[in-house]
This record gives C-alpha cells, sequence and structure tokens, in this order.
C-alpha cells in the first residue's frame, strides 16, 4: 500500500480518545494527524490529503453530520469512520447515510477499529483504483475517438463523392473489392469504411500487409500453420483466413504476394476452401475480401506483380482513390480535422491557420498525398506560436514555391526513357533551386553556372517562383 | 402445557461469571442484529412517508425507542467485555483534567456540586485513558446516584508512596451498605435502567491497571471514601 494510503485523520476534542487512537494506530504503521476541532480537521483534511478520517459526531466548533458533509464535499474519495457515544446512534446512521464508511461505539475495541480502518482504507483504495481505472477508459475512449475521426474519409471533392456512393451501394454486398490509388491516399481507410458499413460490420476485419512481410512467411500468415509444419512452427497458428471468419481479410499491397501464392489464394476465392500448412484437415473460408495496391493496375500486370485471372476475381468492384493533388477541395476539410486532432493529443487549444499559411498548404502537391498532409499538420500544431500556424511553422517542402515542388513521389509515373537535353536542363534548374529553397545564388552556384545564367534560363524554360 | 418455575433447587444453580458474560453478549449480539435491521427498516419507512409529517413524527419516535434499545443493550454488553488496554505514559495531572472537562460535559448538573484538588505535580502514568477515565466517570455516576447526604462531593489527587492515589469522598448520612466486597458483586444491585454493572467495570479496568478499588464509610464524618490507587512510572515521576 503506498505511504499516502495509510495517512488517517482523527477529529476528537476528547483527548484521551484522540491521544489513545493515535498511539494504538501509529504502533500499527499509520500516519497519524489529530485535531481537537472540525476546523482544525478540515485544515489538515486539505493540507495532508488523508485517506481515512475518524471524526467524532460531536466537536465544540461544529455539528459532526455537517463537517462530514464538508469531507465529503472537499475530498468525496476520502472514508470516514464515525466516532460515537451511545446517545448519537441514530446520527452515526444518518451519517452511513451521508457517505460516512462506518462508524464504531466509544468506548471502541482495538481489534474492532483496526479492523474496521484496514477495511476502510482498502476500500479507499479500490475506489482509486476504480478512479485511475476509469480515468485510463476515458483517456482511450478519447484517443479512440481521435483515431475513428481520423480514420474517416473526406467525402468533399466531387471525385470522393462518387466514391462516397459506390461504397454505399456495394459495401452490403458480399463482393471483392480492388483498391487503388497512390501510397497514402487512404486505401485502408476506404477498406474499414467498406467494412463499416458492410452486414460484417460486427465481425473482426483483419488486414494483412504483403509487403511487410518477408514473402516466405505471408503464406503462413495467411493460411495458418500446424505446429511442427515447418521450422520454427513451434504452436497452432490459425492464420488470418481463419480469423477473417465471418468478417472482412484486407490484404494491402496484393501485388507484393508471391505470384504461386497468389494462385493458391485464387483457389480459396473460387472454391471457398483451404488447409492450414501441415495440416490435411479441410476448412471453410468464409471472408468477405478487400485487396488494395498502389501500383496502377496495368504496371502491376504487364510486370507480372499482380496475376491476371487474380485480379479479375478481385476486381468485382474497384475503387480508384485519387490523389490529394487532384481533389484539393478535401485538402481544407483535411486541415481542419487534423488540427482538431492533433490539437486534442497535445492537449492544447486548436491553432488558426495564416491566410498564406493556408495557400501554401492548397497550393501545395502532396506527393505523399492524405499522410503526407496528416504529418505536415503534426509538424504544425507542434511548432504553432501563439495559437497561429504561419508559413514557418509548414515543413520547408511545403514552403518552396509552387515550381519547385516535386508534384509525385518519387518512382512513380512513367519508366524512364530518352529526354531532350532541355527538359533534363529544366529539370536540373528545377532540382537546384528546390535543393536550395528557391535562393538562387546558391542555386547557381549548384548548378556551376553565374547567377545571370541562371535568370535567362529560367525565364527561357518558363520557370517563376 | 404448564408454565415452568423455578425449583429452590434451580434458584440455587451456581453459575460462574464467565458463562453469564458470555451469555449476555450472545444475546446482545443476536439483539443487536435485529434491533439494527429494525432501525434501518424504520429509516426506510421514515422514507416513504415523504411529506407526511405526522408520520415522520411517529416514525421519528420509533426509531428513538429503537435507538435507546440499541444503547442499553450496548452498555450491557461493553460493560461485561474484556478489557484490552491501549497504554501510554500519561500526565497526572492532565488526566485529572481531562476528567473533569468530561465531567462538565456529561454531568453538567451534578459535576458543579464537586469540589476538586489536584496536587499531582508532574507525575507521569501508565495508563489507557480512554478506559481509565470511563472507570473513573463510573465511580461518579455511581455516587451522584446514591448520594444521600449534604454537602459537595470532594475529588482529591495526589502521589503518596510512589503511587497516584485519587479519593473521592461523598457525603451519606444514611448507608446501610457493606463496603468489603466493592465493585465485586457484579449484578447483585439489579433494578429498573440498573444493572450493577457499572462498579465491577471500573474495578476491572483499575486493576488492569495494576491500581485498586477500594471504598469505606466513615461513620464520624458521615461520607463514603472511594480510593483509587495506580503505580506511578518509574521513569519519569
Amino acid at each position: 500500500m503506498a505511504v499516502e494510503n495509510r495517512r488517517i485523520l482523527i477529529v476528537d476534542d476528547e483527548r484521551p480518545i484522540l491521544l489513545t487512537l493515535e498511539a494504538l494506530l501509529s504502533r500499527h504503521n499509520y500516519q497519524v494527524e489529530t485535531a481537537a476541532t472540525a476546523a482544525s480537521g478540515l485544515k489538515l483534511l486539505k493540507d495532508k490529503s488523508p485517506a481515512l478520517v475518524l471524526l467524532d459526531l460531536q466537536l465544540p466548533d461544529a455539528e459532526g453530520l455537517e463537517t462530514l458533509d464538508q469531507i465529503k464535499a472537499e475530498r468525496p474519495e476520502t472514508q470516514v469512520i464515525i466516532l460515537t457515544a451511545h446517545d448519537t446512534l441514530s446520527n452515526a446512521i444518518e451519517s452511513i447515510k451521508r457517505g460516512a464508511y462506518h462508524f464504531i461505539s466509544k468506548p471502541y475495541a482495538s481489534e474492532e477499529l483496526l479492523s474496521l480502518v484496514g477495511r476502510a482504507l482498502e476500500k479507499q483504495s479500490l475506489l482509486r483504483e476504480t478512479e485511475e481505472l476509469r480515468q485510463r477508459t476515458q483517456q482511450l475512449e478519447k484517443r479512440l475517438e481521435i483515431a475513428e475521426t481520423r480514420s474517416a474519409p473526406i467525402f468533399k471533392s466531387k471525385a470522393m463523392q462518387r466514391i462516397d456512393e459506390l461504397i454505399n451501394a456495394m459495401a452490403p454486398s458480399e463482393a471483392n473489392v480492388l483498391i487503388t490509388g497512390e501510397s497514402g491516399v487512404g486505401k485502408e481507410v476506404i477498406a474499414n469504411l467498406i467494412h463499416a458499413r458492410s452486414r460484417r460490420a460486427e465481425k473482426p476485419m483483419v488486414k494483412l500487409n504483403c509487403a511487410a512481410f518477408p514473402q516466405t512467411l505471408i503464406e503462413g500468415e495467411l493460411f495458418g500453420y500446424m505446429k511442427g509444419a515447418f521450422t520454427g512452427a513451434t504452436n497452432d497458428f490459425p492464420g488470418m483466413i481463419a480469423e477473417a471468419s465471418d468478417g472482412t481479410l484486407f490484404l494491402d499491397e496484393i501485388s507484393e504476394m508471391p505470384a504461386d501464392l497468389q494462385t493458391r489464394f485464387l483457389r480459396v476465392l473460387q472454391e471457398r476452401e483451404y488447409r492450414s500448412l501441415g495440416s490435411t484437415r479441410t476448412l471453410k473460408a468464409d471472408f468477405r475480401l478487400v485487396a488494395a495496391t498502389n501500383r496502377p493496375v496495368a504496371q502491376a500486370l504487364s510486370e507480372n506483380r499482380l496475376r491476371t485471372d487474380l485480379y479479375y476475381r478481385l476486381n468485382t468492384f474497384q475503387i480508384e482513390v485519387p490523389p490529394l493533388r487532384e481533389r484539393k477541395e478535401d485538402i481544407p476539410p483535411l486541415v481542419a480535422l487534423f488540427l482538431k486532432q492533433f490539437a486534442q493529443q497535445l492537449g492544447r487549444s486548436e491553432p488558426a491557420i495564416a491566410p498564406d499559411a493556408f495557400q501554401k498548404l492548397v497550393d501545395y502537391s502532396w506527393p505523399g498525398n492524405v499522410r503526407e498532409l496528416q504529418n505536415a499538420m503534426e509538424y504544425a500544431v507542434v511548432l504553432a506560436r501563439k495559437d497561429l500556424i504561419g508559413v514557418k511553422e509548414l515543413p520547408a517542402e511545403v514552403q518552396l514555391p509552387v515550381a519547385l515542388q516535386r508534384t509525385e513521389r518519387p518512382g512513380a509515373g512513367a519508366p524512364p526513357g530518352v529526354q531532350s537535353l532541355d527538359d533534363m536542363e529544366r529539370a536540373a534548374i528545377l532540382q537546384a533551386l528546390a535543393q536550395c529553397h528557391g535562393n538562387k545564388k546558391k542555386a547557381a552556384q549548384l548548378l556551376g553556372i553565374q547567377r545571370p545564367t541562371l535568370y535567362n534560363k529560367m525565364k527561357r524554360y518558363a520557370i517563376e517562383l | 402445557m404448564p408454565a415452568a418455575t423455578p425449583t429452590e433447587d434451580q434458584s440455587d444453580l451456581n453459575v460462574s461469571w464467565g458463562n453469564i458474560v458470555r451469555f449476555v453478549r450472545q444475546l446482545s449480539h443476536d439483539l443487536r442484529n435485529d434491533l439494527n435491521a429494525a432501525e434501518l427498516q424504520a429509516a426506510f419507512v421514515g422514507e416513504l412517508a415523504g411529506a407526511d409529517a405526522e408520520l415522520k413524527e411517529e416514525v421519528k419516535r420509533l426509531r428513538g425507542f429503537i435507538a435507546k434499545l440499541a444503547v442499553t443493550l450496548q452498555a450491557v454488553s461493553t460493560a461485561v467485555g474484556q478489557v484490552s488496554l491501549n497504554t501510554m505514559p500519561y500526565r497526572a495531572a492532565d488526566f485529572i483534567e481531562d476528567l473533569r472537562q468530561k465531567m462538565v460535559k456529561d454531568f453538567p448538573v451534578e459535576s458543579a456540586a464537586v469540589n476538586w484538588e489536584n496536587q499531582t505535580g508532574d507525575a507521569m502514568i501508565v495508563i489507557d485513558p480512554q478506559l481509565l477515565q470511563l472507570a473513573l466517570l463510573e465511580i461518579f455516576r455511581n455516587a451522584f446516584q446514591h448520594q444521600c447526604g449534604e454537602g459537595p462531593l470532594a475529588a482529591k489527587a495526589g502521589i503518596n508512596d510512589k503511587k497516584f492515589i485519587f479519593t473521592l469522598q461523598e457525603p451519606k448520612a444514611c448507608f446501610e451498605l457493606s463496603t468489603e466486597n466493592w465493585g465485586r458483586d457484579p449484578i447483585g444491585n439489579v433494578r429498573q435502567g440498573h444493572y450493577g454493572l457499572g462498579l465491577n467495570r471500573a474495578r476491572v479496568i483499575l486493576e488492569a491497571h495494576g491500581g485498586e478499588l477500594r471504598a469505606h464509610y466513615d461513620p464520624k464524618t458521615s461520607a463514603l471514601v472511594t480510593t483509587i490507587t495506580l503505580p506511578i512510572s518509574q521513569a519519569e515521576k
């Protein structure tokens, strides 16, 4: 038991009672404070925060029951045991109704008193523990609410509104869904929404990111295995298909799944049966499949990363989530959402955004899509001064002039082919300017040309900062 | 079936004090359980009475009766209970002063007719102040109830021969009892509202402290003198 839990305040105007109680309780390792009046008792209550008060109902300066009310108002969690003479027994019962833990008649028996004190402190400890758990639950509920809000997609733009309508229409069905889109557009959020609006919403949604597991392990994760099926299989593992039973299986980055496993998985989709590794028992597979890939489907198919037959099986419904730069109307509500979330998370008031900073957010191309916007807003909320986010509080990339911003994530887009010298020169100039945050003098130095030459070339290639 | 009547043999039964104590405590315990339930039930009925002032008043009276029953049982039960001391060094003068204040509180009228004399100086006694105070209060209560002489009571505390000595002198013009077994004859004098346990309880408490309780009647001064003797602390005198 913590030290503070053993602090006891005795309020009684009779010195013999006060002293014997103090001696008795001190001998049993309680920390004892004593007061002969209600006023001094209430002061000690505030100063010392005792876990338990032994309160006489007949005090010279106050009614005992009123003092009890004051104690309970000041510190509701503090337990109170009433010390009562025989003639105040009915008051003692009244005191129980007002929140006292118990009462004990004078002259008290030491064993009875000690037992009562022990039980009262135990109750106090349990109450405190309950309160801590309640607070923790509230925190978790708050975090869950934030997480749920964070996961809620924004359907402001027309493109997203169409997706919303499509989800509404097909979510209640059992149809497979393939979600495509660049990294960070919110494919998983869309998958969550499909599950939430489906008839399987009460059942689990199990997620497997095929890119997050070594290819050799994906099979075991998906199908499950029996103990001894392979080296390291020390226990039976049901696998994600089993875990998603009656629910939804979300396979992210499905194009990263090994080709032979794609074939095996296709059979599961067709036959709705499968076997765990090392098992001869055929199991029923009852899940709704939602898959996602950030590779353009045509590219994945041409590179044989995604088997055509699996693609056609998956593609009952395809949702292509557009990149954020193509749905700028979604940026303001997303900014508002993230501002609120991060302010809550940091326990701060929600900062405002200066108009020029807001314009930067709208103008920026967001190659990392919603995820990048989310990170940028977290960065900005952390750095916000006087509840205001200015341009300086935005990530350096966002602060860059539009001309110097990347419009696509690295490695995305058309495969590199032969470019004209002019294109290459323009790209080199843009890269240098971006690297130097628009500083032309430094960019010229980096490119190994004179500043006037850089100006001429910028004019020639229509680069405006 | 005819009602049982005690025979000569039964009235002469020799029942030990220990058995009587167990009997009283058990009976008290059982009855108090029911009384507590009755008290709570009465409180509940009082709440049901709502705005009916007359009914509420009746319930209040009922609760008063129940509380009185509980108090009597508690008092009897406590009076025959074992004494478990929680001792500490205590300044004898403080003890007398605490006693005097308690008397004023509990016996506001009678205590006015007590002359106090305290000559204990800085002597320390090792006592359970709560229980010892109860013992002395009982002696005073006894005196107030049975006083049949004129004049004030005299309470004197002092130190003599390494002992704390407290005497209470009561004027008694009509004392006819023997003081031989003073405090050693529990339930010997039972009448309505009086169970003859108080003096016995006081004696038990005093003897648990290593002290003694004696009384003698002085016909010359027509006074009953009760004397309490307690050892004083050897470490601090």
